[in-house]
């Protein structure tokens, strides 16, 4: 059985369509991890004998694959445990190191809460930062963005794709402006990496977030992309330790995890290419049999500048969790808290000024390298019905 | 949550004499519930419509199956019952609030009719 059918027999339970929020497993990147638990189970930081050099070959090896994914050098990659720890690694350790440059860093309001909390901790302790906001189809004006910049300003944080409403931003003009400006870009990456292309010296990113279990390898195992010149990006641990990843992220390193990472990125560079015009249909079929089907659907955030596997949409007159609770039978987000006050809205839908969470419900759907179009026609119609029938239990 | 997919007792009827509605909530705040009531002989039935969460369309569907067994209503209960985030209390009260004012209505309007009716010393022959 090819790869891609054992994969898709192997997913049970409801149609899956929220690979934003998790992939499963490649069966090619399982296999090449499973020696790397038993009989290859060495300490790459041993050196001394063949279990530990065989593991740190392996770890450079893969290092090697997460480099070329994203256009950068081997030794510019740092392992972590995911997005959310790369994120707190860039962010924090370079304004750690960076102290005589400045205090101020410029982040964006739809980025991630790891993020967002992130910056939110640092201004707690001292720090200045600046949030801009973003227009109405979700993309941040990047002449905003630099007029938010002041000879004080260290480090600029702007994601490559949005992780509910996949609206991707100019980052490439806004890394020209930073570069021009003196001024650091890390990127949160982790949705585009593999969907669309992301390279480091095209879009003028120093620092990068990337994690294997949005591309199809496994949870708790990422990278940070730290530029090593032009210019050489000053980092500071923001843990202790044994020094490996060269003192940046000190810890005995997931070599299985990191095979699985590595294999993952490898096979996103040979066919992401081929996958996102695949998605893209069938991202359009979906929105087409919506709009057919049901009146008062539309997508949130541009169409245009959107990943290829994304599809975000606000349906009045119903309520997201009861929608949500409906559909049983299929796998997607709500991008909107409970209407009736459990929790926040969506702090993304509420910076694209969206005002209507209480009456209206958002449906993430991320389509991936599973999805078929039958999965998306089954979708489409039992998202008609359940917006349908939860419309005629309120209609009075 | 089985009972947000229920459809049972889902549904309206004309307002009139012997109809008793209770609303709860609006539309744009994000929940609102209609119970309706009526007398089926000796005991009571009832339906609903609801917009809201799946906290909202289960209470609904609870209580309108407690009104028609002629249990007491308590919010606490529905909370119990149901298994709900005590966040989601207030939309069980919510709830229970509607069908105490359907009740009332009902009552309401059966004593306005009991009223109109001719005294019994009128009917007696004369």
């Amino acid at each position: 059985m090819p790869p891609q059918e054992a994969a898709r027999a192997t997913m049970a339970g409801p149609v899956y369509m929220d690979y934003h929020a998790t992939t499963p497993v490649d069966p090619r990147v399982l296999e090449a991890m499973l020696p790397w638990f038993t009989e290859r189970f060495g300490n790459p930081a041993n050196r001394h004998y063949q279990q530990g050099w065989e593991a740190g070959e392996a770890v450079e090896k893969a290092r090697a694959e997460v480099a070329r994914l994203i256009g950068a050098q081997a030794r510019e990659i740092v392992f972590t445990s995911g997005a959310t720890e790369s994120n707190n690694l860039a962010i924090r350790g370079v304004m750690l190191a960076n102290r005589e440059r400045g205090e101020h860093l410029v982040t964006v309001a739809t980025e991630h809460k790891a993020v967002l909390d992130t910056c939110g901790r640092l201004e707690e302790d001292g720090w200045q930062v600046t949030v801009v906001p973003v227009a109405a189809d979700g993309r941040v004006d990047p002449e905003r963005l630099a007029a938010a910049l002041t000879p004080r300003t260290v480090l600029v944080s702007v994601m490559a794709a949005n992780n509910e409403i996949g609206v991707v931003p100019p980052l490439a003009e806004i890394g020209r402006l930073c570069r021009a400006r003196g001024v650091l870009l890390h990127s949160d990456a982790v949705q585009a990496v593999g969907k669309v292309p992301f390279d480091v010296d095209a879009m003028h990113v120093d620092l990068a977030s990337v994690t294997a279990h949005k591309m199809y390898g496994p949870k708790g195992v990422g990278a940070l992309y730290v530029r090593r010149q032009k210019p050489r990006v000053a980092m500071a641990p923001i843990v202790d330790g044994g020094g490996q990843e060269r003192g940046l992220r000190p810890g005995t390193l997931n070599v299985p995890g990191i095979v699985g990472l590595g294999a993952a990125a490898a096979l996103a560079r040979d066919e992401a290419v081929a996958e996102a015009p695949r998605l893209a249909e069938l991202r359009g079929r979906l929105w087409t049999a919506l709009q057919a089907a049901l009146e008062g659907v539309r997508v949130n955030g541009s169409l245009d500048h959107r990943l290829p596997n994304n599809l975000h949409v606000s349906i009045d007159g119903v309520d997201g969790d009861a929608l949500i609770t409906s559909l049983t039978d299929v796998a997607v987000s709500s991008g909107s808290a409970c209407a009736s006050g459990r929790g926040e809205p969506s702090h993304v839908l509420s910076a694209l000024g969206h005002g209507d969470a209480r009456t209206a419900a958002s449906l993430r759907f991320g389509l991936g390298r599973w999805t078929t179009a039958e999965e998306v026609d089954f979708v489409a119609q039992r998202v008609t019905e359940e917006v349908r029938r939860l419309r005629a239990m309120a209609a009075v | 949550m089985a009972r947000v997919r229920e459809m049972a007792r889902v549904g309206a009827w004309p307002p009139g004499a012997g109809v008793g509605t209770g609303d709860a909530g609006a539309m744009a705040e994000g929940t609102f519930v209609r119970i309706q009531v009526r007398r089926t002989g000796e005991g009571v039935e009832a339906v609903y419509k609801v917009f809201g969460c799946s906290a909202a369309i289960a209470s609904a569907s609870l209580v309108t199956e407690w009104i028609a067994e002629g249990r007491t209503l308590a919010a606490a209960d529905v909370v119990t019952t149901l298994d709900l985030p005590l966040d989601r209390a207030h939309v069980a009260a919510m709830v229970v609030n509607a069908a105490e004012s359907a009740l009332a209505s009902l009552r309401g309007r059966e004593l306005i009719a009991d009223s109109r009716e001719p005294r019994a010393e009128s009917r007696e022959p004369t």
